[in-house]
């Protein structure tokens, strides 16, 4: 009997040690891994450095985890196990409250310096108070647009055992619209707003860190509101008539049930506009025309969308044109928080062009102003990047 | 490379079993020993190649000065100085050199020596090379012409890293007359797999749970989370450190060596002499053999016997790396030790079960802050964190949600610190019929192969896998 089970546990290690490289390399490989949102790991050309500093080994480690037979199934189990079986409230760093609670993430945390975030908060005050300057000397109007992010809308729907960086969005919060104010920078704050309207769950994503197409909407309303009110304008700002919701029909993978696999989730859906009498216009991505629509739609109703639906994901810089040369000019520039907003604020414009710094590095953006001479730039953030000075915060 | 790395399951493994049973098989000793010495030096020139040539070096120094310490006399005292100054003198280079200029630097002014890298398991492959040399002179091993065989002991990869610290006279029947078996093999499948068990999946979840808590701002501190903390680094390094020992006892078994044991349950401990007999048993008897007996051990004056136990445990503290806090944690545990020797152990015999238990884990955990702390102004915010002396609430939400959140790892980790196999096997040899015996061999393979399945959906859904005693 002895003798019989030694076999086994010889044969079943054997087995398992022998096979999964077998798989690995005849398996064919995928280059994306979907639920973890990037490209398989790069191993490096094999060289006498790479050698010798070790950086091909640890790289062909990464790459064969993750091409690792069954990977999927196997973060999806180990996901089930942590949720369903241990129990725990924070999956893959994603808290799960159930359906009817939005999925919020674990945030890292940080103390509470006043001192040292107040001297953060005015290098970035200066730097929006700079690009404030250059636009007003060229004739157009600047607005910062602060935006929350999804955690930081729903910070009230944490559990409370669990750190929600509350304190600091709010020092943040205080201090950058304080100086930007005291700096005459015009601002619009969409967590005041928000809050002004009841905080509506539906404006924003329980699945993604991004705000709901209705959220986006309501920024959109806002924002040209106030353009209209500031400049006398009459910009068109659309309503209900102009428009419906529509809801995309397809799976909707956003970046926080992404990480739980498809093994807990939350049945929301995608929101678009369906015009009722789309302004015609010409779309121009970092210099190449493309088809004039703004969503990119699925093969089929079951294929998985996520947030690229709104404008086809991030792009350097997009230009559109409705050749309405009345109409006042605008200028977008921020992270992927404006991709569902330019889907509709371009209707209300001549020309309106986006940037996203952290693809576009042909100008700067004084450059890009002085050149395009605008009458509204906007500047949109999110709260939990106004003090971060890449991308969109690299103000030159 | 690392046990817990895909690349030594489905790569080293696959590659390496199969041409070494071949060789084994057809009786060529020799030719499976050279593939053994050929993969081991793969093995740890995965990542940092560049260091190869130390190991080479460590053994040129050990097999020239056995050679010449084996003959008896001034020539033999002579090689067996130069072979210990040199295997030091290696050691004190790449692991203490950064260490003495900064403290030198900070006397004087302008001691930068530049960083030197220290290369990975540089303290067990030196001790082992010298355990070897030593016991060469003084005439209990018989010295190994082959320097092939000398390289194999020195560099065998199963206990390269992170030990245990396996001396010649433990294997060197078996480097030319092994046999590997089929008990041998399903027993080093077990054992290896158990081991893996406890690093992917127990001290790599909990290892985040010290990290994350340990790394945290003081601000957001409680009394109760510093416990939990270093609660949670007490068990990291345990199975961390035993797991990756069970997998190199358990690979030395498939390959037809048996070393040493290096953990016995220390946790279950009722003082802390008995917690050193139980944890690093390899590294203890080391320091036990090789100084402690050497320098006169307990057979001298009480003073001599006091000095002895602090150098010993001094040594003990900086051979675990070369900072303030390790050689204040040898002291710390030189000071318990001599307690319980001289002033309160017999007392402490007397005590309930249950405080011995109690007075055991708190030291033993309160060493561990030392232990972790990366300086030692780190190690007195921690312990005054601990006791109360921060004015630190005594639970606040961080720790509710370490408790929920990690529950299930700190009561797996506490059950596995218990001999629990230990009752199991002995209710299985108590009822010893055939269908107990069918009914153990069944259980064990099963739980064997399932936590070796477990493992590997856990490291390859995680990426947080750092090893504890690499820097060792």
């Amino acid at each position: 009997m002895k003798r019989l089970w030694e076999i086994i546990i010889v044969f079943c290690f054997s087995i398992i040690i022998f096979t999964v490289p077998v798989v690995m390399l005849c398996e064919e490989k995928e280059e994306k891994l979907l639920y973890e949102n990037r490209n398989v790991t790069e191993v490096p050309a094999f060289s006498g450095k790479t050698f010798a500093d070790g950086s091909f080994f640890e790289a062909a480690e990464g790459y064969m985890s993750d091409i690792f037979p069954l990977r999927n199934s196997i973060l999806a189990i180990r996901t089930y196990i942590d949720g369903t079986i241990l129990n725990k409230p924070v999956i893959n760093d994603v808290i799960y409250q159930g359906e009817d609670k939005p999925m919020l993430p674990i945030v890292p945390h940080k103390a509470s310096d006043e001192a040292a975030t107040d001297k953060e908060v005015e290098r970035m005050a200066e730097r929006i108070s700079y690009i404030s300057d250059i636009c007003h000397e060229e004739g157009a109007e600047f607005y910062f647009v602060g935006i929350p992010e999804q955690y930081s809308y729903f910070r009230d729907k944490y559990p409370e055992y669990i750190y929600n960086n509350e304190e600091n969005l709010k020092m943040e919060e205080r201090l950058l619209f304080d100086k930007i104010n005291k700096k005459g920078v015009k601002f619009i704050n969409m967590n005041m707003v928000f809050n002004n309207m009841g905080k509506d769950d539906s404006l924003y994503s329980y699945i993604d860190h991004h705000f709901s197409f209705k959220g986006a909407y309501e920024t959109y309303k806002t924002i040209v509101s106030r353009i209209n009110a500031d400049l006398g304008c009459n910009v068109d700002i659309l309503e209900d008539g102009d428009f419906k919701y529509k809801e995309v029909p397809n799976p909707y993978l956003g970046s926080r049930n992404r990480k739980l696999m498809g093994v807990y989730d939350i049945p929301e859906k995608a929101m678009i506009a369906d015009f009722t009498n789309r302004v015609p216009f010409r779309r121009t991505d970092d210099g190449k025309v493309m088809d004039s629509v703004v969503y990119t739609y699925p093969m089929d109703n079951d294929e998985i969308i996520d947030f690229m639906i709104y404008m086809g994901g991030d792009v350097g810089e997009t230009i559109f044109e409705t050749h309405r040369e009345e109409l006042p000019k605008l200028l977008i520039f921020g992270d992927s928080f404006t991709n569902p907003i330019e889907t509709i604020i371009y209707t209300g414009f001549d020309e309106t062009r986006c940037l996203d710094l952290r693809h576009y590095d042909k100008k700067t953006i004084s450059e890009y102003v002085r050149e395009f001479k605008p009458d509204v730039v906007l500047m949109i953030r999110d709260d939990t990047r106004y003090l971060d000075f890449e991308g969109n915060g690299d103000i030159k | 490379m690392v046990f817990s790395g895909i690349s030594f399951l489905f790569i080293f493994l696959p590659l390496l079993l199969p041409v070494y049973f071949i060789f084994a098989a057809a009786g060529y000793r020799k030719a499976s020993n050279l593939i053994l010495l050929i993969f081991s030096l793969c093995f740890y020139g995965y990542n940092m190649p560049k260091f190869l040539y130390v190991i080479l070096l460590s053994v040129l120094i050990n097999y020239l000065s056995a050679y010449f310490a084996a003959e008896k006399g001034r020539k033999g005292r002579m090689a067996l100085t130069v072979g210990i100054v040199l295997n030091l003198g290696l050691l004190i280079y790449f692991k203490y050199a950064n260490f003495i200029a900064e403290n030198l630097g900070l006397i004087f002014g302008g001691f930068d020596i530049g960083e030197i890298i220290m290369p990975i398991g540089i303290s067990f492959f030196t001790f082992q090379g010298m355990s070897y040399l030593i016991d060469v002179y003084k005439g209990k091993v018989q010295v190994q012409k082959n320097p092939l065989n000398v390289a194999l002991y020195i560099s065998l990869f199963p206990q390269l890293i992170a030990g245990p610290i396996v001396r010649y006279r433990d294997i060197e029947r078996e480097i030319m007359g092994r046999h590997e078996n089929l008990s041998d093999i399903a027993d080093g499948v077990v054992r290896f797999s158990i081991g893996l068990g406890k690093k992917a999946i127990i001290a790599n979840s909990i290892g985040k749970i010290a990290s994350d808590i340990l790394g945290l701002d003081q601000s957001f501190y409680s009394v109760s989370l510093a416990w939990v903390g270093i609660i949670a680094y007490t068990f990291q390094i345990y199975f961390d450190f035993s797991g990756y020992s069970d997998m190199a006892i358990g690979l030395g078994r498939i390959l037809g060596f048996h070393f040493p044991e290096n953990f016995n349950y220390p946790y279950i401990s009722k003082s802390i002499t008995e917690f050193w007999r139980r944890w690093h048993m390899s590294l203890s008897s080391w320091f036990r053999d090789y100084v402690y007996i050497p320098l006169g051990g307990n057979r001298c004056s009480m003073l001599k016997h006091l000095r002895n136990i602090f150098i010993v445990w001094i040594l003990t503290g900086i051979w675990h790396g070369a900072a303030w806090n390790f050689i204040l944690w040898g002291l710390y545990f030189a000071v318990i030790l001599v307690c319980e020797k001289f002033i309160y152990g017999k007392t402490l015999e007397r005590l309930p079960k249950i405080v011995q238990h109690l007075y055991s884990a708190i030291l033993i955990i309160v060493g561990w802050a030392i232990f972790y702390s990366p300086d030692l102004s780190f190690a007195a915010r921690l312990l005054k964190n601990m006791f109360f002396m921060n004015s630190l609430p005594f639970i606040n939400s961080e720790t509710i949600y370490n408790i929920i959140e990690y529950k299930a790892e700190f009561i797996i980790a506490f059950i596995c610190c218990l001999p629990v196999k230990n009752v199991i096997i002995d209710f299985f040899e108590e009822h010893d019929t055939p269908f107990s015996e069918g009914l153990f061999f069944s259980v064990r393979a099963v739980f064997a192969i399932g936590v070796f399945l477990l493992s590997i959906g856990y490291i390859v859904s995680s990426s947080f896998n750092p090893f504890i005693y690499f820097r060792f």
